[in-house]
């Protein structure tokens, strides 16, 4: 999930674009207009000036004796048309551009960029016309000017519309973003709990909702399912008691092969019940760790060391005499007796299994390494699954597939917990891991016994 | 549920059925040693020991027979259900954990051995 892009970001972005955009836009728009107006001025003035050009021309024509090359500089320059010249084209067209202005008329073949723009064309008596141009540089550098501002403003613009985008963004997506810190913040110990006010975007709400109602049903199914295992435990725990003391006693009164079918089916509900009480134990959800009674985690680890590799060799047990953990030591028993059957079960034959018990001052270990085993990698984590059967287990190994799960269980009600340690590659190693006897709460009682 | 209730009070009454004068004090005091044995938790000298069910029960035990020596026999029937070698070198086990866990550095002996016929618990109000 990490590589999403967050809706922050997108929003930002979105923002980001939409400002840039319209910031451009505007600036562009306004450069027009900047240089329209500018344009508009300056020809406003041209228009004026060589209205009194032509003015004074005309004068000049109707006094009759009027000499095109000699009067046009002196109406213009009269004018006061400064830095504007005057050209004679065509015998008849009189030009008036300023210096070094560019060449007006009929543009030359392919040689476009020499050209002004006409700015008007007035008609002159006898055929001839006064044509007003601005140099073509004159735009190229209003142009120029409102480019450059254009790319100066650029970065600023950009840096406004991304924190005006963050902060609109941020905004804008909070009651998502406040949706998201309360479902993170949502766990088997801290239930999910909606916000106080109804969201106030209508997306956000019905998420919510549904996310809320998805909760509850979750919730529900898990305390049906808990409910249901511990019922379910106790109401197979009792026929299958009875059925047990049934075969005892067939088996005292039978004889030869029927009591060693008996025998058989004591042993398949010893198995049954077993299971049963692995889901009893599954469905138990209350922590024994620290206000538990005081086991040495050592003991028990020969102790079911030697009723498990009863038959096989004995497993090379390294614990010291003592280590001491708070908790319950029926369940810490079962666990590594679920442990140490396993390595039973997948080791190799005829090799001892090899048993740790390492204290420290804040957890106590206890290593099982099964040599022979392996594990592979995707296999690590779904070992402990409930009902999950290895490869290996399906196909060689009777079992329920509930072993590590009580296991994982039963290690996180003490508030520690067991991994598999092994690279696929070596042994199979699991960890069984539990915090360290610590000194209780309670002081000694001081009244004196009576 | 009612069988369990009715089994609880079964129980209840093989516990009242016992003498009461016999009954286990809840508290044992022996110089800087307390033991709750409600609680199921012992102190020397203001310090929490780490003290096991097992080890509990047989100083439990022994304190139940106040000063008077407890066969190794009736510990085993007792505590462990059968008196076999493996139960008997459990006791033997437990019994010194309890003495080097409550017994002090050059402080007398919490657990006397009384040679060839079990414990007893050393100390104030000991007839022995």
């Amino acid at each position: 999930m990490k590589d999403a892009p967050s809706l922050v970001a997108r929003f930002v972005r979105a923002t980001v674009a939409v400002a840039v955009a319209s910031a451009l836009l505007l600036a562009g728009a306004a450069a027009l207009i900047a240089w329209a107006l500018w344009e508009a001025g300056g020809r406003r003035d041209l228009e004026a000036r060589a209205g009194a050009v032509v003015e004074r021309i005309e004068a000049d024509m109707e006094e009759g004796d009027w000499r095109l090359e000699e009067d046009v500089p002196e109406a213009l320059w009269e004018s006061g048309l400064v830095g504007y010249r005057l050209e004679a084209w065509d015998g008849n067209v009189l030009i008036a551009a300023n210096q070094p202005g560019p060449t007006l008329g009929p543009r030359p073949f392919g040689s476009s960029s020499t050209a002004g723009w006409l700015i008007t064309t007035q008609r002159l008596p006898r055929g001839l016309a006064l044509l007003v141009g601005a140099p073509r540089s004159d735009g190229i550098r209003a142009l120029r000017v409102s480019a450059w501002s254009l790319l100066l403003a650029a970065p600023l613009c950009l840096g406004l519309a991304f924190l005006a985008g963050r902060a609109v963004a941020v905004r804008a997506a909070r009651p998502l973003l406040d949706l998201r810190d309360r479902v993170q913040a949502a766990g088997p110990q801290s239930p999910f709990v909606p916000p106080p006010t109804a969201a106030p975007v209508a997306e956000v709400r019905e998420i919510q909702e549904a996310f809320g109602a998805l909760w509850q049903r979750l919730e529900d199914a898990l305390s049906r399912e808990r409910d249901f295992a511990a019922n379910a435990s106790h109401e197979l725990r009792t026929p299958l008691t009875r059925v047990r003391l049934h075969g005892e006693r067939a088996t005292a009164l039978a004889g030869g092969a029927a009591a060693a079918e008996l025998e058989a089916q004591r042993a398949e509900i010893d198995r049954m019940a077993r299971l049963v009480d692995s889901l009893l134990v599954l469905a138990r959800d209350v922590s024994a760790g620290s206000a538990g009674e005081t086991v040495n985690i050592a003991d028990v680890v020969r102790e079911c060391a030697r009723d498990v590799f009863d038959a096989g060799p004995a497993a090379e047990v390294a614990a010291p005499d003592e280590v001491f953990v708070r908790g319950d030591e029926h369940l810490l028993r079962i666990a590594v007796v679920n442990l140490l059957d396993n390595a039973r079960k997948f080791k190799e034959p005829g090799v001892p299994a090899r048993v740790t018990v390492e204290p420290s001052p804040d957890w106590v270990r206890v290593g099982v390494t099964s040599p022979g085993a392996r594990i592979a990698a995707e296999e690590k984590n779904r070992l402990f699954e409930r009902f999950y059967r290895g490869a290996d287990a399906r196909a060689a190994h009777d079992g329920h597939g509930l072993g590590l799960a009580l296991t994982r269980h039963i290690a996180r009600l003490h508030a520690g917990d067991v991994e598999c340690t092994s690279d696929p590659g070596q042994d199979a190693q699991f960890v069984l891991r539990v915090p360290s006897w610590t000194v209780g709460g309670a002081v000694p009682p001081s009244a004196p016994p009576t | 549920k009612p069988f369990a209730l009715a089994e609880l009070m079964a129980r209840l009454r093989a516990l009242l059925r016992r003498d009461p004068a016999q009954q286990p004090e809840r508290l044992l005091r022996r110089g800087e040693v307390t033991v709750d044995f409600q609680r199921r938790q012992a102190w020397v000298g203001g310090t929490e020991v780490p003290i096991t069910r097992r080890e509990m029960e047989v100083l439990s035990r022994l304190a139940w027979g106040g000063g008077r020596a407890v066969s190794r026999d009736d510990l085993l029937e007792e505590i462990w259900g059968e008196a076999t070698l493996e139960s008997a070198a459990s006791l033997e086990v437990i019994v010194s954990r309890l003495r080097n866990k409550l017994e002090p550095a050059g402080r007398g002996s919490l657990i006397r051995t009384v040679r060839g016929h079990g414990y007893a618990l050393a100390g104030e109000g000991a007839p022995e």
